[in-house]
């Protein structure tokens, strides 16, 4: 990455670029693995200066989300928008090398931009064992396969999305069930611990 | 001749495999037993980071053993508050694996990373079905103190993460000698015989109840029963409150980070389950609640 690249990301972080420079912006993240992770880095950097000076962890992290929210917004390619192209005329059924380059290509794009988006959610995302650990999940579709229909998971998260706001007597019951549940029944290591920290500072 | 060559190599070949894949799970769920016990008999102390969702915060852990008696603290940096001033709680509050936990979850071995300027070893329990997430652990071999962990959901996306950013290990004399066994959860405020009147139709595969508690209402309120279910990894709470306690929403569901709540309505009663499972599993299992009486 470049020094003008770097200036170009301080000043997006500082909220000081434009328009025109934060599309710039996303368009390299999406393509650029080692911007998306210095942008990361800056980002936790500034938390953590934030931090120091008494503000919560956390509170700044709004510019992430408003990143991931922008890069979410970037037109998708679906199968209704998009055209197919015209078959070639001595397409045979096995790919040619010439077209295993282009898909290998574009995988490799996809790639680049899963990680540079990914990158966003945390300083240090999963590397390498993690993307072979995500691809070992059952819930991997093949490509070719058709779209599963939704679930009872869509229709649960839906509605835990919509609700957003709980008045103040929900919340303390709900605080004090969170805390029942971590101090007798987590299971795991060490997390138990922090999830009940960060419950009893909320 | 040529026949006999490969039949003998395939036969070889297939052995390796059928020999490497339960020996990794092996491998994998040693680890796993030696992180538990790692963290009840090393002292230790360090800093790390938390993330849960999008929200990213800073601990203070320490955790050290004198005389067999378990000392530890957690402590939330950067929120103006001291050290003296902040809650403590447990490190060591997990239970020990159980049998059924092979039956839903799938142990594999991944690479090795460095983290926290040590070196550590990827351990993935990785679940057979959608009811439960991933857990990825990354524990230090030599010693297997548990140096980052995270749970991912079906969509591959970290909906929770912890790491050392700092750490410091040393082995008391005493736990050399004679390790301490695992602790139990802490005690409940009030354990009643397994619950007669309340039964699950069915539950996920792998979850079974392990605890009923009795918990006291907050305000005067009537006690509140708290069923604990567990697959061996993870856990789910079942809050019931009986008619009359201060009612929630008819139906709600709050997701934070891996934790859910769902709320719903049974029998009259209001019933509350909190987990670090998907929605899914708590609706599954709150569908699946009955009133025996």
């Amino acid at each position: 990455m470049n020094t003008s690249k770097e200036e170009f990301l301080s000043a997006f972080i500082d909220d000081e670029s434009g328009e025109f420079e934060r599309r710039r912006l996303l368009d390299e993240l999406k393509k650029d693995d080692a911007l998306g992770q210095t942008l990361s880095r800056y980002a936790f950097i500034g938390e953590t200066m934030r931090a120091s000076k008494g503000q919560p962890m956390g509170q700044g992290i709004s510019l992430l989300s408003r990143i991931q929210d922008e890069l979410a917004d970037e037109p998708a390619y679906a199968p209704d928008n998009v055209v197919a192209m015209p078959a070639r005329a001595n397409t045979t059924a096995a790919p040619s090398r010439v077209q295993a380059y282009r898909w290998f290509g574009m995988g490799m794009a996809a790639t680049v931009a899963a990680v540079a988006v990914g990158g966003l959610l945390f300083f240090n995302q999963p590397t390498a064992p993690d993307a072979q650990m995500a691809a070992a999940l059952p819930a991997t579709v093949p490509v070719n396969a058709p779209a599963p229909a939704p679930t009872m998971v869509a229709d649960a998260d839906t509605r835990i999305q919509q609700v957003g706001r709980v008045d103040p007597q929900t919340r303390d019951i709900l605080k004090q069930y969170v805390a029942q549940h971590v101090k007798y029944a987590s299971t795991t290591v060490i997390a138990p611990s922090i999830r009940a920290a960060s419950y009893a500072n909320d | 001749m040529l026949t006999i060559k490969y039949t003998v190599s395939i036969a070889v070949l297939a052995g390796v495999l059928a020999w490497s894949t339960p020996s990794m799970a092996n491998e994998a769920g040693d680890l796993l037993a030696k992180m538990r016990s790692a963290v009840h008999t090393l002292d230790y102390s360090g800093t790390l980071v938390y993330s849960q969702g999008n929200e990213l915060s800073n601990y203070q852990i320490s955790h050290t053993l004198e005389n067999g008696t378990e000392k530890e603290s957690v402590v939330r940096l950067a929120q103006g508050a001291s050290a003296s001033d902040a809650e403590s709680f447990s490190l060591a509050k997990f239970q020990q694996v159980q049998p059924q936990m092979e039956a839903v979850y799938a142990l594999d071995l991944g690479g090795q990373e460095f983290v926290a300027n040590r070196n550590c070893q990827v351990v993935v329990a990785r679940p057979r079905d959608k009811m439960r997430y991933l857990q990825r652990y990354c524990i230090e071999p030599d010693t297997g103190m548990l140096l980052k962990y995270s749970l991912v959901d079906r969509s591959h996306n970290t909906v929770e993460q912890l790491m050392f950013t700092a750490l410091e290990i040393a082995v008391p004399a005493q736990a050399a000698l004679q390790p301490t066994p695992p602790v139990a959860n802490s005690a409940p405020s009030a354990a009643i015989p397994p619950a007669t009147d309340w039964v699950f139709a069915s539950l996920p595969a792998g979850f079974q109840q392990v605890q009923d508690l009795r918990q006291e209402g907050v305000n005067g309120q009537p006690p509140i029963r708290q069923l604990i279910l567990s697959d061996g990894m993870t856990s789910v709470s079942v809050f019931i409150a009986p008619p009359g306690a201060p009612s929630m929403l008819d139906s709600i569901g709050i997701s934070s980070g891996a934790m859910n709540i769902y709320a719903t309505e049974v029998a009259q009663h209001q019933v509350t389950l909190v987990g670090e499972v998907p929605a899914l599993t708590l609706q599954r299992i709150s569908e699946n609640l009955q009133y025996a009486r």
